[in-house]
């Protein structure tokens, strides 16, 4: 670091090259006090410049965690509202799903219906600068109570996606959290 | 004039030009620290709005006020590649067919702006003169896939097939400090016509 070299250069040079007349304590000590008062502006600077460039990657982290967000929410509702949907309509909330989650045998390839994405993990590689880890959960939600959740079978269904950035082997930071809300309705 | 002295004027000459130097490449990280912060903010705002264009408009592929019109919203895409995709859709929600076209010119360079890469996005509403979207977008891809999740390959013979596609689009600020770019990049997968599947 440039401060401090050129502490060390003014230091060696107070003391060989001094001039007959010495350089006196206070003005010694004038002269360290302007060079650390120089030096903490430089680090603050420093910290600044550091801290606004953090910033920016969890911003741009965020906009990728959006995109990854969106499309998992694209591909649940592209699928059926429920497993007993997908082939044959139905009328009485009963007839739907109690265990939410997808059925045995399937895979993310292989989703067919919105509850699927219940407990659906996956590791994201592919983007430019991070890594992403996706993690889902579908649950049922009253009409009157749409940011909570409900043991019951209703029409809604919400899809919770949480996008976490590994920051080191065991720990991560998360980087967006969103939900999605999904009812039945037969069109035609 | 003593030696002493001659060292004293080198030595304090020497100090002044460290100095100043740090406090030059002070100012100068600062002030690029300022720039990016604005490029990255600009790219940012400008990809979202080309996503907002796109959104709005992609979520309409196959849709009309009359459905009569589009009975079979899979035949609502007409032509599909890499840079460019044509469709059916209604504009206006006025009930009636209009054709919309997005496509990308990745050869030629905006001429007004300093970013070598950056490149016109164009949109064609119906058959009226192209729209060029100059947000800074110096990539915009598209892949299509069938209903088994199975990527199709280009040219693609029958635009039926086309279930879902995934976009990317980077986008950078056009003018930057130093020419150092600041880069936001997007990637969706969306289904491509909404109307599709309603079970």
């Amino acid at each position: 670091m440039w401060h401090t070299y050129w502490i060390t250069v003014s230091i060696i040079l107070i003391k060989t090259c001094g001039s007959e007349e010495k350089m006196n304590t206070g003005q010694m000590i004038m002269s360290l006090g302007a060079m650390l008062l120089l030096s903490t502006i430089m680090l603050r600077v420093n910290t600044a410049n550091l801290t606004n460039e953090s910033v920016r990657d969890d911003a741009q982290f965020g906009v990728l965690a959006i995109s990854i967000a969106t499309s998992i929410i694209e591909e649940a509702q592209s699928k059926a509202f429920d497993e007993k949907t997908d082939t044959m309509s139905i009328n009485a909330v009963t007839q739907l799903s109690s265990v939410l989650g997808p059925e045995a045998g399937e895979t993310d390839s292989t989703f067919d219906d919105f509850d699927d994405y219940n407990g659906f993990t996956k590791r994201d590689s592919t983007m430019p600068s991070a890594t992403f880890d996706i993690s889902c959960q579908v649950v049922y939600v009253e009409t009157n109570d749409i940011l909570g959740s409900t043991t019951n079978r209703t029409w809604n269904k919400k899809l919770i996606v949480t996008i976490t950035r590994p920051v080191a082997a065991d720990s991560s930071v998360l980087a967006l959290r969103t939900e999605s809300l999904f009812s039945y309705w037969y069109f035609r | 004039m003593g030696t002493s002295v001659i060292l004293d004027v080198m030595g304090s000459i020497l100090i002044a030009g460290i100095l100043m130097l740090s406090i030059f490449r002070l100012q100068n990280s600062a002030t690029e620290d300022l720039y990016r912060g604005t490029g990255n903010l600009t790219a940012q705002t400008n990809l979202a709005q080309v996503v907002q264009i796109l959104e709005t408009d992609f979520k309409r592929i196959g849709y009309c006020a009359d459905w009569t019109q589009i009975p079979v919203p899979t035949e609502a895409i007409l032509y599909a590649d890499s840079i460019s995709l044509k469709y059916l859709t209604d504009v206006d929600g006025n009930g009636l067919i209009d054709t919309m076209h997005y496509y990308f010119d990745p050869s030629t360079d905006i001429p007004s702006t300093p970013n070598p890469r950056d490149r016109f996005l164009y949109r064609v509403e119906k058959s009226q003169t192209p729209v060029n979207i100059n947000l800074g977008v110096t990539q915009f891809k598209m892949e299509f896939y069938n209903a088994i999740g199975t990527k199709l390959n280009f040219p693609i013979a029958d635009p039926r097939e086309i279930f879902s596609m995934q976009i990317d689009i980077t986008v950078e600020d056009v003018a930057a400090y130093d020419e150092k770019y600041q880069s936001v990049f997007w990637r969706q997968i969306r289904m491509a016509a909404r109307n599709l599947f309603n079970r």
